[in-house]
């Protein structure tokens, strides 16, 4: 009803507060206009004053106030007041022209940096603008400081873990191929599925109802809502990417007030969009030269960052380095009035840094594969391992070469023949951060449970969700043994609208023989795609390494996507994953002779299955996802809950405690 | 508009090599190597051999069909001098601890006579008598993207002669080109460091007045040959 009634007044809004009413009005205005204010409300861009308030902080929480504002043509406007509950905001105010495209030229965006208040409640947020003529515009909005009770222990330690694109059938997948069902009942558990709370997560991000992974990780570090490709900010009306307001992450605001430490853990590239939503500050989720250094420049001195582990090597070379693409289009150099109000170095373009050297240099050791990994002295309390030029290799991949290291396999192909597993890693970043006596905050990504989702290779997602699994169980043990540790899993997004549909009715042998026919759907849909009795109970064997002997047993699993596209299936393991454009070596053999995309592996068969998006590959989905706890504070998440809610809940159980675990 | 991308491709040959431009099977892979790729993940991933297609397929955009034609793209003879250097030859596998590493092959061949196959990148902001030759066909935005983008990390920056018309049209297709080989860290005028360069041999007096000629011709009668579309 909220939402019919806020869409109602957008549409005959009598304020002329709208952004998109006002944008839409004639030159002639009698007044200046104010288009933007921030943080985002409802009671600004709808008139709407009542709850659920769109931005939401921790007291103390850092936050940034902008408003842009367009005067009359013609005239300026020569000073602006931020004031909340009606009290001026005692902050320097600056202003920078607008530059976004369709803004008159004469627009000016005003901010007030580092903006905290202590005081739980809905607060009043206002702007006026004073334009040299005399006119004066003045517009609300609001936010809300959460209040945090103080009712039991606190949690010292908080593990998030991360399936990135990670729904509930990702989940169910991963249980039957790796512990299998009979006779009605699961033969056995994940180790997620031993997390006692469990809730439902919204994923909604600020801009659409179908988040990407920068806004759907940053709401569990700020507890707010952002634009898609935006990390660690609200949007604004300048093309900067490292200039917008800001909001304090979980890391700087804990390292902050209380020491806590924070490690960052992935098997993609570091500068992908989830580790970077919990360190850096952009809109520009790509820029990947200014990422990385953020991580150094920033996150270690402000965060407390001691750990960061997985690809991305490619950030961290001097240009002159073959396989660098450090490039000064995506480095960043920061406004002196965000510096100085954050406190921060405001950066330079540095392309031909040496990002390792400089890591090394401020104490940290580093990693270049699992070898140096698992050599890691046990006095090391700062840790950079960066184990490819890009993302890492999946699961299964990392897992042939492991079972066959005398032949040539995937990994060798990527040029990284030794690289850790997802597990491995989580256990080096819990054994370095657990030297922190205040504690810390590590985020584990699985992240390429959402990448071979969008590229709809069943058997590797299957395999990432097993990974990531694996380290869910080392994150369980840690917590085993440090009590106020909580742990938190839950993905960003569901990605490819997943779901088992089933399970083959025939051999491998049978399949395989099809799979080469070329006649479509008579071979490979017609007999093959068992429904309901039909499926019966899919059967793996589990190796010793906790991966499957094969993922192409006789009457295996099949998996059917929802948010597809056009792709080419024979229902059998893919020998390659896809070409990831990212690598170094994509282009040159043997990486070359990679399927691009889904129509280009699996041909054969001839049986094409035609999607509903237009994009190469399968895409994010709105669908709720699912969020289990563990440990100090778990009994907080129950329910149904905004995902920004999910960061609210950690920090009540470390800020003020929770009863029970 | 197949018409014009041939004669541009006949163009650019003559202009930049003196020699025909040979269209290459680039994509060195799909032959022993790669079957050896297929054969060698049997054990883990069933034998299928769709793959060997599809690894076809997605290489061979600007290829003749490749079933049973290969050869078809068999290079011409190597000029006395002339050493065949390909993409994959650039730097050493697997990837130590840091940046990529030249290959022995590559670093031998510093100051000397190459020729190589590949495709020139279109770039939306072009420079005088330079251009990039990579493995694969690729756009480059800077104008919208700056320098960030997927550019191969085997790239090619090939000069062209100062005799040489000082814009080098866009040329879709594989191209054959013959030069000396340099080495070594150098901020070019792109604003990109190149680390491989190619300086390409000079035209033929016959062949600069005809290239010239001919570019007149074209760019008087159709102002956005050779950009591409």
């Amino acid at each position: 009803m909220k939402k019919m009634k806020r869409g109602l007044r957008r549409k005959i809004s009598p304020f002329g507060l709208s952004a998109a009413v006002l944008a839409a009005a004639s030159l002639a205005q009698a007044a200046p206009v104010v288009s933007r204010l921030t943080p985002p409300s409802a009671l600004f861009t709808f008139g709407d004053p009542g709850a659920p308030y769109i931005a939401r902080f921790l007291p103390g929480q850092r936050f940034d106030l902008q408003a842009t504002i367009r005067p009359d043509t013609g005239f300026t406007i020569t000073n602006a007041e931020f004031r909340v509950d009606g009290k001026l905001v005692a902050l320097p105010i600056t202003s920078t022209p607008a530059t976004v495209a369709g803004l008159p030229v004469n627009t000016g965006v005003w901010t007030s940096r580092a903006f905290s208040t202590l005081t739980p409640g809905v607060h009043a947020l206002a702007v006026t603008a004073y334009q040299d003529d005399g006119a004066v515009v003045s517009t609300n909005g609001n936010f809300e400081v959460v209040q945090i009770l103080q009712k039991g222990r606190r949690a010292k330690n908080i593990i998030y873990l991360i399936g990135d694109g990670m729904g509930i059938a990702h989940r169910t997948a991963a249980r039957i191929m790796a512990q299998g069902a009979a006779l009605g009942k699961a033969n056995g558990p994940l180790a997620m599925d031993l997390m006692p709370q469990t809730g439902i997560v919204m994923t909604h991000s600020l801009n659409s109802i179908v988040t990407d992974s920068a806004p759907g990780a940053h709401c569990y570090s700020t507890g707010n809502k952002a634009s898609n490709g935006q990390e660690g900010v609200f949007p604004h009306d300048t093309t900067v990417a490292f200039d917008n307001p800001r909001i304090e992450y979980i890391g700087e605001y804990l390292y902050r007030t209380q020491g806590k430490t924070l490690g960052i853990v992935t098997t993609a590239d570091v500068f992908d969009a989830t580790p970077g939503a919990f360190a850096i500050h952009t809109q520009d989720r790509g820029a990947g030269t200014g990422i990385c250094d953020q991580y150094l420049d920033e996150a270690v001195p402000f965060s407390g960052l001691r750990v960061l582990l997985g690809g991305g090597r490619k950030w961290f070379l001097p240009a002159v380095v073959s396989g660098s693409q450090r490039a000064a289009a995506n480095d960043y150099v920061l406004p002196g009035e965000l510096a100085s109000g954050w406190g921060v170095p405001a950066g330079v373009v540095d392309t031909n840094r040496d990002l390792i050297s400089d890591f090394t240099s401020s104490g940290f050791y580093y990693a270049a594969d699992k070898t140096a990994l698992d050599a890691t002295p046990s006095n090391e309390d700062r840790l950079l391992g960066l184990f490819s030029f890009s993302n890492m290799n999946v699961a299964k991949d990392k897992i042939d070469k492991r079972r066959h290291p005398g032949s040539l396999g995937v990994v060798d192909d990527y040029g990284f023949p030794n690289q850790p597993m997802l597990d491995e890693m989580t256990a080096k970043a819990l054994e370095v951060l657990a030297k922190n006596n205040n504690g810390f905050t590590l985020m584990v990504e699985g992240a390429s449970i959402d990448k071979q989702a969008h590229n709809m290779d069943s058997e590797r997602w299957i395999l990432d969700t097993l990974e990531f699994d694996r380290a869910i169980a080392v994150a369980r043990q840690f917590a085993a043994t440090n009590v106020d540790t909580l742990i938190v899993v839950t993905a960003d997004h569901e990605c490819a609208g997943i779901n088992i549909i089933g399970a083959s009715m025939v051999s491998n042998a049978s399949l395989l023989t099809r799979a080469a026919a070329g006649d479509g759907t008579t071979q490979l849909r017609a007999g093959v795609v068992g429904t309901y009795d039909a499926a019966g109970f899919p059967s793996y064997q589990i190796a010793g390494d906790g991966y499957p002997v094969t993922t192409d047993p006789d009457r295996k699993m099949l998996i059917g996507y929802a948010a597809n596209a056009d792709r080419y299936e024979d229902w059998l393991t893919n020998p390659q994953p896809l070409r990831d454009s990212q690598q170094p070596f994509n282009p040159v053999a043997p990486l070359n002779t990679y399927p691009t995309g889904p129509l280009n592996r699996d041909v054969a068969g001839n049986f094409l299955i035609t999607g509903q998006v237009s994009d190469s590959t399968a895409v994010h989905t709105a669908s709720d996802i699912p969020v289990y706890a563990d440990g100090r504070g778990a009994n907080l998440f129950r329910g149904t809950m905004d995902n920004t809610e999910v960061f609210f809940k950690v920090m009540q159980a470390t800020l003020g405690g929770s009863t029970g675990l | 508009m197949m018409k014009q991308r041939i004669h541009f491709s006949f163009l650019l040959g003559v202009l930049l090599t003196g020699s025909p431009v040979v269209a290459d099977d680039v994509s060195v892979a799909t032959g022993p190597h790669a079957s050896a790729d297929l054969t060698r993940r049997v054990p883990v991933a069933t034998s299928r051999s769709a793959s060997a297609t599809e690894a076809v397929s997605a290489t061979t955009k600007c290829l003749k069909p490749p079933s049973g034609e290969a050869n078809t793209n068999a290079l011409p003879p190597l000029p006395p001098g002339v050493t065949e250097l390909k993409f994959g030859e650039f730097f050493r596998q697997p990837i130590g601890p840091r940046g990529l590493e030249s290959t022995e092959k590559l670093r031998s061949l510093e100051g000397r006579r190459i020729r190589i196959v590949g495709y020139m990148a279109r770039q939306a902001k072009p420079v005088s008598r330079c251009f990039l030759l990579a493995p694969v066909p690729l756009t480059l935005n800077e104008i919208e993207y700056g320098y960030a983008d997927d550019l191969p990390a085997a790239t090619l920056h090939v000069f062209t002669s100062s005799e040489a018309p000082a814009t080098t049209p866009y040329t879709p297709g594989r191209l054959l080109l013959t030069g000396s080989l340099s080495l070594g860290n150098r901020l070019e005028v792109d604003g990109r460091i190149s680390t491989v360069r190619l300086q390409l041999d000079a035209p033929t007096a016959e062949q600069n007045a005809a290239a010239h000629a001919a570019a007149k011709k074209v760019l008087a009668t159709d102002p956005h040959a050779g950009h591409g579309h």
